[in-house]
Formats: structure tokens, C-alpha cells, sequence
């Protein structure tokens, strides 16, 4: 009884929340109003494919002996994000995924790139730095020394996983360009062994098994601290030490990728898309609220309000939890308009015959209701535990299509139900809301 | 009142007429997997002189993409579909990637650097020599490993070639048919492709596990596994009808078809679900009666429900169809045909299974009690 008391204030509040949420900011006249309250953002997030952008799919290979950690994980992460952040790019989305077969994934996405280049190169560089014991091997620049390392000739030291994070810097030795950076514990103790042994010896640091720099050890190295000197600040000792600078402060990714996937679309075909899919929902949406109204009368308007409530609802949790919408978002929302009605028909359909079987209206109502609601009920259920299980494995479009479909059915279950019934309730009470010719029952 | 009941065996070989042809052409290999599932690269480009796809299939025959597939799209686009190319391969970038960007994004290099001497340069800088001080007693003698000047130009020219296999022939491309506008482009590694074949059958598989346990606990074994079959005849016709459009019209499924496939085994439930529950109903109201009458009459009951909520779906499904972009059309296809495979199923597959059943374990307790 209490709950039919404020079941109407509920729907109220909820709906002109959704409509504050729902407004859009970039309409000059709405400008003013807040886009955020208390730390939630209210944004509609676009997928790549509508808005335009690059998307970078790396597999993570494990080297021989490697137990790839989550923390190694996060590292790589971070380190990606960084460089790409580096260039000046907005909001770019680096995450980890875990494909099937159990392996991991870091997907960079970039919305509206202009060089998807440089972004793939700056991404797709695996970077594995090595320090390298060359056991009396000549070392060169350049070369690569990957059967050098498989035959045992030479061997690693530690990995560029040692370098502490954030510790690389540009340096100067008196008149000398040089780069700085300290060495975790471990590798600091094998540092320490391996410089000590080899004063006046050269200590070849190698990315992705190409030996980059051959530096000559001055001294033991113990503590950690390193620097390695370059030269006098000529212009080409200056771009030297800003491409050591950058290997050994990104190319220190404690896992090796390799590229998986890339996807890139324009932003002006993202635009078209996002057209055509709104004005096909829209088309749908018009199209389903006039089959209501003309088959249903009196309920079917009740019907409709309950589907723009729906509507104005489920748009506005998208913008209130950042639900990306991607093309297949879009269609399975367009989608769950088409389903969010099920109940509704369900309900009437029962009503109308409880009046052929001669109820009154009131009880008619009442048992329409009731009487669909385990259909309702286990219908909705199955529709969530498909969304639930392609949404906890799926990859991630699929994801997004399944997480749109399971607050689809959510709010749809209360909007068909409690929307609806409410309403209905208010309407008979009046005395033209009880004239059955509204319910266009044919007896 | 209609009898829908009696003419099971009608539906039955109506049904079979509609899957067959369509599992016929799925072994003939009708099915065509999108580099979604085949890795590969494909991309949309107009050129200036506006090809045509079999002067673009020459043109790439003769640049080394023999098994290229180009495909005429509207306002002359072309789709063309290769290899996977362009892949930049593991362990193959050396420090090219590193130098490269860092030398046209110095600036930026440099600006991270200045935000960042305030903390960490201090600490690297001076105290270095101290710390290491200690091991070697001249600071000047702190591991100035001096880096040898040949070290860039020796490092920088020689791993150039990854990255630009694609960039190399979009200029050929255009060298021939005039500029090029790519609005398009996208790459799926072997690797990915596989995982996702792999995937997308454990995720049907599972999905329809789950909807057929949730059915033997809420309905019962006989009508779970009744929902179950009719699920099957929705996923083989959706499946079926896309390997006759492959075989004949290379329509292609993709990573979407999977979560297509997977809502039309929630929605095609749904209508099951709302005649089964009429049933459970029916059976206990009239409780004198056979059957087959049960299921007729709560069929005819629930009919008109099944076929408005239908028609709700078709429309907004087909507004995504005609008027949604290209992209998400083969999507809405395969929604379209689940939807009404789903509510014809519940009503003439589903439902007939029910009373054949029945029927059968009459019969069969009958005869050793005769």
C-alpha cells in the first residue's frame, strides 16, 4: 500500500533525473548546466568506430622461463599509456584483456588520430631492454645478438625491468651530455658484480636483442646509480641522448608484444554511422509507440510513456556510468525498445482476455498484471543470463553489446511493470478512464 | 477453434524444409568468416580514377597480393581483403620506434624531461656521483659507459622496414589510380582470429547450457528440453540462411554474428517461455482435458501476444536494416531472421514437441500393460 503511495513520486523523480542527465550540454542554451554533480560525469562515451580512431590489438608473448604477472601487466600498461599520452593525444584507452585461450592482451585505443604511424610504432615497439655481459664478444651497435644469446656466447645480465621506474634522466657530467637512472636491488647487485669485474671494459645495453649503445665502464657501479656519458652537447649527441632518454625510460616494458590487430576508421564514416543509427532507432522507436497507441488505445499511450521512460532512462545511466557506445551498442539498444514493450503486450494481452472472460475492468487489470508476471519474470531472466555470460566472456564489442542489453532488460522490467501500472491505476480512476472502449476489447 | 496440434507432423516437415537446405549449404562450406575470424587486413579506399574491382584485383595480382578480394561498395568505394600485412612483428622493431617519434616529439621528450629534473635528476644527478662515489673514488670517474657517437646512425637505418608494407602500397595504389581516400582500415592477426573462432563457439555452446538448465529447473526436463530443440532450429536457420547468402553472395559473418546468434538464443526462449508458462497454466485450469487440447488452446491464447511482440522487434530491426549503417546490416539480418525463426519455433516446433512426446509415452506405457 505504501509502495503504490510513492510509486508515482519514485517515477517522477527518476524520470526528470534521467531528463537533467540526458541534455545535452553542447546545445548552445543548456550550456549552463552542470555536466557533473557530486564526481559523476554525465558524457556520452562513443566506440571507436563512431567516433573515428586507431585501435592497436598486442599480444603479450612470454619469453622462455617467464611467469607474466599481473603487476608486469599493469606495468606494460602504464608504460603505453604514457608514450602514447606523450605525443599529445586526448583520452587515449589502454586496457588488458584476457582472450580465451587464456592469453593476454593490451588493446590502445586513440579516438580521431592523426598519424596512425607513429601511434602503431610508439605502441607496437615492444622494447625489451637488456644489459648485456658480452663474456669478451666485440660488440657493435646495431647488431643484432640474438644468436649471440641463444648460443651462450654472450648472456643477459638483468632486463630493462631492473631500471627503477621514473629514475631515467637527462644528465650532464661537467661539459658532458649523459643520461642517469638507478637500478632496482637485484639488478643493482648483479650491476655491481659485473661492472666491478670489468673496469675499462664495454657494458652493451641491447633493445629487442639489437645492441643500441656499447658504453665503456669507468668504475664499479655499486648503489645502482648509473650514467651513462655521451659526449660533448653537440646537436647529434643531444638527439642521442634524447633516443637513450626514451629507450630506457619506455623501453623498459617488463613483457614483450607483439601486434595483433589494428583497426582504423575515419572520423567523418564514424559521424555517418552514428547518423544513420539514430535516425533508425528513432525511425523504430516512432514506429513501435504509434503500433501501440493504434492497437492498444488508452494502454497503449500508457505503453508509450512507459518506453519513452524507458528510453530517457537507459540514456541517461549510459552517460552516468560511461557505457562506450559502439555501433553494435547502439544496435542492441535500438534493439531492447523493440523487447522493452514485450512485457507491456504481455500484460494487456492478459487483460483483454480476463475482460472477454468477464471481469470488470479494476480485477482485469490487476490480474493482467499478476498473472503475466511470471512470463515476464523468467523471459527476462534467460535474456540475462545470455547478456550476463557474453558480457563475463566476452571480448570486448561483444561486451559492450551485452552489458547494453542486460540495463536494457533491467530498466525495461520496471518500466513495463511498475511504469506502466501506475499510471493505469491513476487513469481508472477517473471516469473516462474507465470506458472500455478505450481497451478496444472485442468481446 | 483452430487446431494447430493436430497438424504437427505439417510443421514438422515444414521445419525440416526450412533447416536443411540451410545445413546442406553449411557443409558445402557456404559460410564465409570475415578477417575477423581469418585474420587479414581489409580496407575501404576511393581512388582519384575510380577503379574498378577487377582492375584493382589485376593491379594487386601483379603487386603480390595474388589472393586479394576486392568488392564494389557504393558512391565507388572499394573493399579490398588481403593477407594480414603490416603486422608489426614481435622482437622486429628495434629502435626505430623509440627513435623515430622521440625525434619528432623532441619537444615533447624535452618537456617531460624538464617537468621531470625537479625530482628525479637531483637525486640521479649529484648524489649519483656520491653514491657511486663510494666504489670508484674520482666523481669523473663515476661510469661514464661513454656512449660510442656511432651508435645512432648504425642503429637507426637498418630496422626501417617494419610498419611500412602497408604505407608502400598505398602509395603503388595511388601511383596508378590517383590518390587514394582510405576511410577504413583494419588488421586481424592469425592469432586473434583463431581465439575468437575458439570463443565464439565455447560462448554459444555455454549460453544455450545455461538457458537449458534455468528451463529444467523452472519447467521441468521435458520442456527444457523441448525449448532447447526449437533454440536449435532458430541458431541452424539463422546459421543456415547465412551460408546459402555465402555460397551465392559471399555475405560474410563476423565477430557481431556471435552476439546476434547469442541474443536470438535469449529472445527465441522468451516466446517459448510465454507459451510454455500458458500451459503450466492451462494444465493446472483444465486439468479434464487431453494434452494436445492444452497446448492448442494456450497457444491460441498466447498467439496474438507472440505475434505483436514480434512485430515490435521487425520493425525496429528492420528501420536497423534499411536505414542503419552498412556495417551493423548483417547483424540486424541475423536478429531479423531469429526473431521470427524464434516465435514461429515456440509455437509450431517447441510446443508439437511437447504433445509428440506425450503421445509417445502414452503409447509406449500402453503397450506392455496391453
Amino acid at each position: 500500500m505504501t509502495w503504490r503511495r510513492i510509486a508515482p513520486w519514485v517515477i517522477g523523480v527518476i524520470a526528470l533525473v534521467a531528463i537533467f542527465i540526458d541534455l545535452p550540454r553542447s546545445v548552445p542554451a543548456l550550456s549552463g548546466l552542470p555536466s557533473e554533480v557530486g564526481g559523476a560525469q554525465f558524457r556520452t562515451v562513443l566506440g571507436l568506430d563512431l567516433q573515428g580512431g586507431l585501435r592497436v590489438t598486442l599480444e603479450v608473448v612470454p619469453q622462455t622461463d617467464q611467469e607474466i604477472t599481473e603487476e608486469d601487466l599493469e606495468t606494460a600498461r602504464d608504460i603505453i599509456e604514457r608514450r602514447v599520452a606523450g605525443i599529445g593525444v586526448t583520452e587515449p584507452q589502454v586496457r588488458t584483456e584476457t582472450a580465451g585461450d587464456g592469453s593476454r592482451r593490451i588493446v590502445v585505443e586513440v579516438p580521431g588520430v592523426s598519424d596512425p604511424g607513429q601511434i602503431r610504432e610508439l605502441v607496437g615497439s615492444t622494447g625489451q631492454l637488456q644489459f648485456i655481459d658480452p663474456i669478451g664478444q666485440a660488440l657493435q651497435p646495431g647488431q643484432d645478438i640474438s644468436e649471440l644469446l641463444e648460443s651462450g656466447a654472450i648472456r643477459e645480465l638483468f632486463s630493462g625491468g631492473e631500471i627503477e621506474q621514473g629514475s631515467v634522466a637527462p644528465d650532464a657530467q661537467g661539459s658532458q651530455v649523459a643520461v642517469s637512472f638507478n637500478l632496482r636491488p637485484e639488478g643493482s647487485d648483479i650491476w655491481c658484480g659485473f661492472t666491478t669485474a670489468n673496469v675499462g671494459r664495454p657494458g652493451p645495453i641491447a633493445l629487442d636483442q639489437v645492441v643500441i649503445t656499447t658504453p665503456e665502464i669507468q668504475g664499479a657501479i655499486c648503489g645502482g646509480s648509473t650514467v651513462i656519458t655521451i659526449g660533448p652537447p653537440t646537436p647529434e649527441n643531444e638527439v642521442e641522448r634524447t633516443n637513450l632518454y626514451n629507450t630506457l625510460r619506455f623501453g623498459a616494458l617488463p613483457v614483450s608484444l607483439t601486434e595483433q590487430g589494428f583497426e582504423e576508421v575515419d572520423p567523418t564514416l564514424g559521424a555517418d554511422f552514428l547518423v544513420q543509427a539514430l535516425v533508425a532507432g528513432a525511425v523504430g522507436l516512432v514506429l513501435v509507440l504509434f503500433f501501440m497507441v493504434a492497437y492498444y488505445r488508452l494502454p497503449g499511450v500508457l505503453a508509450a510513456l512507459a518506453l519513452i521512460f524507458y528510453t530517457l532512462v537507459v540514456y541517461a545511466i549510459f552517460r552516468l556510468i560511461g557505457v562506450t557506445l559502439t555501433l553494435a551498442g547502439v544496435a542492441a539498444f535500438i534493439l531492447s525498445i523493440g523487447m522493452a514493450v514485450d512485457a507491456n503486450i504481455l500484460i494487456f494481452e492478459r487483460m483483454k482476455e480476463e475482460i472477454r472472460a468477464g471481469k470488470s475492468l479494476g480485477p482485469a487489470i490487476e490480474a493482467g498484471f499478476n498473472r503475466a508476471w511470471s512470463s515476464i519474470l523468467d523471459s527476462n531472466v534467460s535474456s540475462l543470463l545470455v547478456a550476463g555470460w557474453l558480457y563475463w566472456q566476452g571480448t570486448t564489442v561483444v561486451r559492450g553489446f551485452a552489458l547494453v542489453l542486460i540495463i536494457g532488460v533491467l530498466v525495461s522490467m520496471f518500466s513495463a511493470v511498475t511504469v506502466t501500472r501506475t499510471i493505469l491505476r491513476y487513469v481508472t480512476r477517473t471516469s473516462w478512464g474507465r470506458r472500455l472502449e478505450l481497451y478496444h476489447v472485442e468481446r | 477453434m483452430y487446431d494447430i496440434v493436430g497438424k504437427r507432423n505439417l510443421w514438422f516437415t515444414l521445419s525440416a524444409l526450412l533447416t536443411i537446405p540451410g545445413l546442406i549449404f553449411i557443409f558445402l562450406g557456404g559460410l564465409k568468416p570475415s578477417i575477423d575470424f581469418t585474420g587479414g587486413t581489409e580496407w575501404e579506399v576511393r581512388h582519384e580514377q575510380r577503379p574498378s574491382a577487377d582492375e584493382m584485383t589485376a593491379t594487386l595480382a601483379e603487386l603480390g597480393y595474388a589472393d586479394a578480394i576486392v568488392t564494389e561498395l557504393p558512391e565507388d568505394f572499394l573493399r579490398i581483403r588481403t593477407e594480414p600485412i603490416d603486422l608489426i612483428p614481435p622482437g622486429g622493431l628495434e629502435p626505430s620506434p623509440t627513435a623515430e617519434p622521440s625525434g619528432s616529439a623532441a619537444p615533447s621528450a624535452d618537456a617531460s624531461a624538464s617537468a621531470a629534473p625537479s625530482e628525479s635528476p637531483s637525486a640521479t644527478g649529484s648524489p649519483d656521483a656520491s653514491q657511486s662515489g663510494d666504489a670508484s673514488p674520482s666523481p669523473s670517474a663515476v661510469p661514464s659507459l661513454s656512449g660510442s657517437p656511432g651508435a645512432s646512425p648504425d642503429a637507426s637505418p637498418a630496422p626501417i622496414a617494419a610498419g611500412t608494407e602497408f604505407a608502400d602500397l598505398e602509395e603503388e595504389l595511388d601511383a596508378r589510380f590517383g590518390v587514394g581516400e582510405p576511410r577504413s582500415v583494419r588488421t586481424v592477426g592469425p592469432l586473434i582470429g583463431a581465439d575468437l573462432i575458439r570463443s565464439s563457439a565455447i560462448l554459444i555452446g555455454i549460453g544455450e547450457l545455461f538457458i537449458l538448465l534455468y528451463l529444467w529447473m523452472r519447467f521441468g526436463f521435458r520442456f527444457g528440453t523441448a525449448a532447447i530443440v526449437a533454440l536449435l532450429h532458430d541458431v541452424i536457420l539463422v546459421v543456415g540462411t547465412f551460408a546459402i547468402l555465402g555460397y551465392f553472395f559471399n555475405l560474410e559473418f563476423d565477430a557481431l554474428f556471435v552476439s546476434a546468434l547469442l541474443t536470438i538464443i535469449g529472445f527465441s526462449v522468451h516466446d517459448t517461455i510465454v507459451v510454455f508458462d500458458r500451459i503450466r497454466e492451462n494444465r493446472v485450469r483444465h486439468a479434464g482435458e487431453s494434452f494436445g487440447a492444452i497446448v492448442n488452446h494456450s497457444i491460441l491464447q498466447t498467439m496474438a501476444r507472440s505475434i505483436i511482440t514480434s512485430i515490435t522487434v521487425v520493425v525496429t530491426l528492420g528501420a536497423l536494416l534499411l536505414l542503419g549503417p552498412p556495417t551493423i546490416r548483417t547483424f540486424a539480418l541475423a536478429l531479423l531472421l531469429g526473431v521470427v525463426s524464434g516465435t514461429y519455433s515456440s509455437i509450431f516446433n517447441a510446443s508439437q514437441i511437447l504433445v509428440a512426446w506425450q503421445d509417445w509415452d502414452t503409447k509406449r506405457r500402453a503397450r506392455p500393460a496391453s
